[in-house]
């Protein structure tokens, strides 16, 4: 029924909207193109509702609908390594310009490392870490068999926290990054 | 989440402070009400009319379509009016001689009023008498009383602070913030009745404000806002959301 149909898109957005955009944003969205791919997200939604069959929950098929819009963006984009940096600083809800620089820095960082991962990896690490998925809702996401997801979390954690690590280390010998807390 | 999974690096011993941080500030940035309001606005009907509905598509309900047509629907000074139809108006606002105000702007070019605004404009949805949403073209605008906007006037004026909230933004809020604050929706929807006391937007409203008594758990409250909504917006096509929000059949 066409109007159930728009209604519950309705009500998905509301309810899943803030989760799409900050997954679209980890899974490598520049800040620019996250409204427009938020917009994206929601029309293959509408277009598919009728075919979910619900053997996921709608919040896992929502999900995996991201990673594949993600992944169409960036192949598109085919401008990895610039679209990370650029980013300004986001509007944050805290006035204080050191707290909201800190904030901004943080995540700026991690979308670096993040980028630095294959898709595969960088998706369930986001889903996993950031979305807080489970690991089962996580591999029907992506597609992939459960234990192959396991294999990419663990994968990615190594890779996250070593580029990490690495990025820290880069900048305290550069000079800078004391506000950014961890000690070496 | 089974027992197989493990810790969240946000939790975990393994990360470092920088990395927790990093997570941490990610898992907090979320977009605010304005940019989804913003985005709600494109999506059109997909988040409001039936898609592909043909006629129906103006007489639906949601939260974008109306988005999209509120702003032009309260410049026409349309008190109570539904948004079911108020795409019609906008498009035969131009056709109902000398009411077309500001046309210009109804026919902005915003995909979601293009398409809120189907090919089959003319249609004024049948409402019955008793519907307090309907209103009749044919009378005299200064009827609208305390609207805030009368409708012929060339140039239209509000009665809320120019820095107010549009009712749209309001709205959109409310829908945003309801699964994960019903209580901060509530009051907002609160201050949109305020700013807006002959808004378009009221029923839109009232399901968010009887949906987010349900998730306080004030089932009793929202059960008689519910009745009332019923009783005020007989005929309305969001009864059975209303219905469904309070469980019944």
């Amino acid at each position: 029924m066409p109007q159930l149909s728009s209604l519950s898109v309705a009500d998905l957005f509301r309810e899943h909207a803030p989760f799409v955009w900050r997954a679209l944003r980890r899974l490598g969205v520049a800040d620019r193109d996250v409204d427009d791919m938020v917009q994206e997200v929601f029309v293959v939604v509408h277009r598919k509702l009728p075919e979910f069959e619900g053997r996921s929950s709608i919040r896992t098929w929502i999900y995996g609908i991201c990673v594949r819009t993600a992944s169409d963006y960036r192949n598109r984009a085919r401008v990895k390594r610039e679209l990370l940096p650029d980013s300004m600083p986001d509007v944050t809800a805290s006035n204080d310009a050191h707290d909201a620089l800190a904030q901004h820095e943080a995540r700026a960082l991690l979308d670096r490392v993040l980028g630095e991962l294959d898709d595969d990896k960088r998706a369930v690490f986001v889903l996993y870490e950031i979305e807080e998925l489970g690991m089962a809702e996580v591999a029907e996401a992506v597609e992939c068999p459960l234990q192959t997801a396991y294999s990419r979390l663990h994968a990615a954690r190594k890779l996250v926290q070593e580029g990490i690590a690495k990025m820290q280390s880069d900048r305290q010998r550069l000079g800078g990054g004391a506000s950014l807390g961890g000690a070496r | 989440m089974s027992d197989r999974d493990p810790p969240r690096l946000s939790t975990s011993g393994d990360a470092s402070a920088l990395l927790k941080d990093a997570l941490r500030e990610s898992k907090a940035d979320l977009p605010d009400e304005a940019r989804l309001a913003a985005i709600a606005l494109k999506l059109g009907p997909i988040v409001g009319g039936a898609a592909g509905g043909g006629a129906a598509a103006a007489a639906s309900g949601g939260a974008a379509a109306k988005a999209s047509v509120a702003p032009a629907a309260a410049k026409l000074g349309a008190a109570s009016l539904s948004m079911k139809i108020a795409a019609a108006v906008a498009v035969t606002a131009v056709a109902v001689g000398g009411t077309a105000v500001v046309a210009p702007k109804i026919m902005a070019p915003k995909t979601a009023v293009t398409v809120a605004a189907p090919s089959s404009p003319i249609t004024m949805p049948a409402r019955t008498a008793n519907d307090p949403s309907t209103f009749d073209l044919a009378l005299p605008p200064a009827s609208a009383s305390a609207a805030p906007l009368p409708v012929p006037s060339a140039k239209p004026s509000t009665t809320p602070p120019a820095d107010a909230p549009t009712e749209v933004a309001l709205l959109a809020r409310a829908q945003s913030i309801l699964a994960t604050d019903p209580a901060a929706a509530l009051a907002t929807c609160s201050d949109r009745a305020r700013l807006y006391p002959r808004g378009s937007l009221a029923q839109e409203c009232e399901v968010v404000s009887i949906d987010a008594l349900v998730r306080e758990g004030k089932t009793a409250e929202a059960k008689a806002r519910a009745d009332k909504f019923q009783t005020d917006y007989a005929g309305s096509a969001h009864i059975p959301r209303v219905k469904q929000i309070v469980g019944e059949p």
